[in-house]
């Protein structure tokens, strides 16, 4: 192992114990809200800061399940890694979108996402997960696999899927502009800030794919802080 | 007096609100502000009161939420909502708005009358401060010729504490809704800030809804 290896490792190490801290300061939060809404916004903060352990724990799993022989226990376990990481992920944008369009006086429902495309969004999404694990034994035939059919499922779906990624971001940021209240202003900003530095982690190349990581964590360590106004001392 | 629909607090406040009197319920969102109104408006609705509640959402995001708290549909008031009701309510145009309040007490002059409405902060966002002072200054004189207790919701955060100093006076009564932390600790507190006919209230009061019922216990005492 590399030096460079041990210094990632570490620093991810560090991460997941911050990560593990924001999710907590969520939760304490959301057993404190009233408003059911407001609550299902902290569980999905809290499910984002937790997605930032998994994310880092599926690429472990990529790893040492890639090599040697394969069993079942093996792919359930990168499975359900992978499937918080992503669906934990969609969840946590899907409440931000409805959040930044409920904060709008006006209830205006930028792109019709109260009106199905929130519902179409989570089918889709979900589907395709499904879809891509299936159990072998119940997987149908490969769709013509020596015609190349199969290939071309693949990148529409992983196209989509990144449509619609955008969809809910360009909900919350039409909505975003709308909103008056300035506290949910601000943590709609944080919101977008760990978006866009998770995008980072995705593209960057992998050597310098731990700074958008540290910038992730950052993001969503002020998301829990804008998630409600706390105080420490009571006025008398 | 009038229940407030959460026997804890009725008990801290001598009875409930007082008769012919108005609230203002200050607190930022998710504390819980709409649920007392929601209980206000149960408590009314269970004892034939007249109901009114005047908001800036559609009825059935307001009516799904109700539900949460464990609210049913079976009984339900009369709307003036941004959509879903027959009476519109057009942030844009407070004068109708207003209007409608005051032809729905006209109305029910005989009978006891419970308006909850969350459009106080909306509207001092989309007005002049000064306008919106005399505009609620208004209907709080015209309720107060009916038997009838007004519930105003704000979110305390989204206003310059001048201006929330100006709109307290105008209430009669003003409960404040806050989040506490003490280390990893968080709970939402509440207190009485001023009570027509009460002396004030000193010390905060834990705000929590648990097993479907708000409850409001005196165990954060600073």
């Amino acid at each position: 192992m590399s030096l460079g290896d041990i210094i990632t490792q570490v620093v991810e190490i560090v991460l997941s114990i911050a990560a593990g801290f924001i999710a907590l300061l969520a939760l304490n939060l959301r057993r404190a809200l009233v408003d059911r809404a407001y609550k299902a916004r902290a569980l999905w903060t809290a499910v984002g800061a937790l997605t930032i352990i998994s994310l880092f724990l599926a690429n472990y799993a990529d790893t040492i399940y890639n090599v040697g022989t394969i069993n079942l226990a093996d792919v359930v376990v990168e499975t359900t890694v992978w499937g918080f990481t992503f669906l934990g992920l969609f969840g946590w944008i899907v409440s931000n979108a409805n959040v930044a369009i409920h904060a709008d006086y006006f209830n205006r429902d930028a792109l019709a996402w109260k009106r199905g495309g929130m519902i179409a969004s989570t089918v889709f999404i979900v589907g395709l997960f499904i879809f891509y694990n299936f159990p072998p034994w119940l997987e149908p035939p490969p769709i013509a696999n020596a015609t190349g059919w199969g290939g071309i499922v693949d990148n529409v779906a992983s196209d989509l899927s990144y449509v619609i990624i955008f969809y809910a971001a360009a909900v919350i940021a039409i909505s975003y502009r709308r909103i008056s209240d300035l506290r949910i202003k601000t943590y709609t900003k944080w919101v977008v800030a760990s978006m866009a530095s998770l995008f980072l982690s995705f593209v960057l190349p992998p050597f310098v794919t731990i700074v958008p990581a540290v910038l992730w964590v950052f993001c969503m360590y002020r998301t829990v802080g804008a998630l409600a106004i706390r105080t420490r001392k009571l006025p008398s | 007096m009038v229940s407030t629909g959460v026997p804890t607090l009725d008990q801290i406040l001598n009875d409930g609100y007082p008769d012919k009197s108005s609230i203002l319920v200050l607190g930022q969102s998710g504390l819980g502000k709409q649920a007392l109104g929601y209980w206000f408006t149960k408590s009314g609705l269970t004892q034939g009161d007249y109901c009114l509640y005047v908001t800036h959402k559609p009825v059935t995001d307001v009516t799904r939420d109700m539900k949460g708290f464990g609210i049913g549909s079976d009984r339900v008031p009369e709307w003036i909502a941004s959509s879903g009701s027959p009476v519109k309510c057009d942030l844009r145009d407070s004068t109708s708005i207003s209007y409608n309040i005051k032809q729905a007490l006209a109305r029910n002059a005989d009978r006891r009358i419970r308006v909850v409405t969350d459009i106080l902060s909306p509207l001092l966002v989309l007005n002049p401060s000064e306008s919106m002072y005399s505009y609620w200054s208004q209907l709080v004189d015209e309720a107060k010729r009916y038997d009838a207790v007004i519930l105003a919701l704000g979110d305390e955060e989204m206003h310059t504490p001048a201006t929330i100093a100006a709109m307290e006076q105008l209430f009669d009564g003003v409960l404040e809704l806050k989040l506490f932390e003490e280390g990893l600790s968080v709970t939402t507190v509440l207190r009485v800030r001023q009570m027509l006919g009460q002396p004030p209230l000193h010390g905060w009061f834990r705000f929590s809804f648990v097993h479907g019922m708000m409850e409001v216990t005196p165990n954060v005492t600073r």
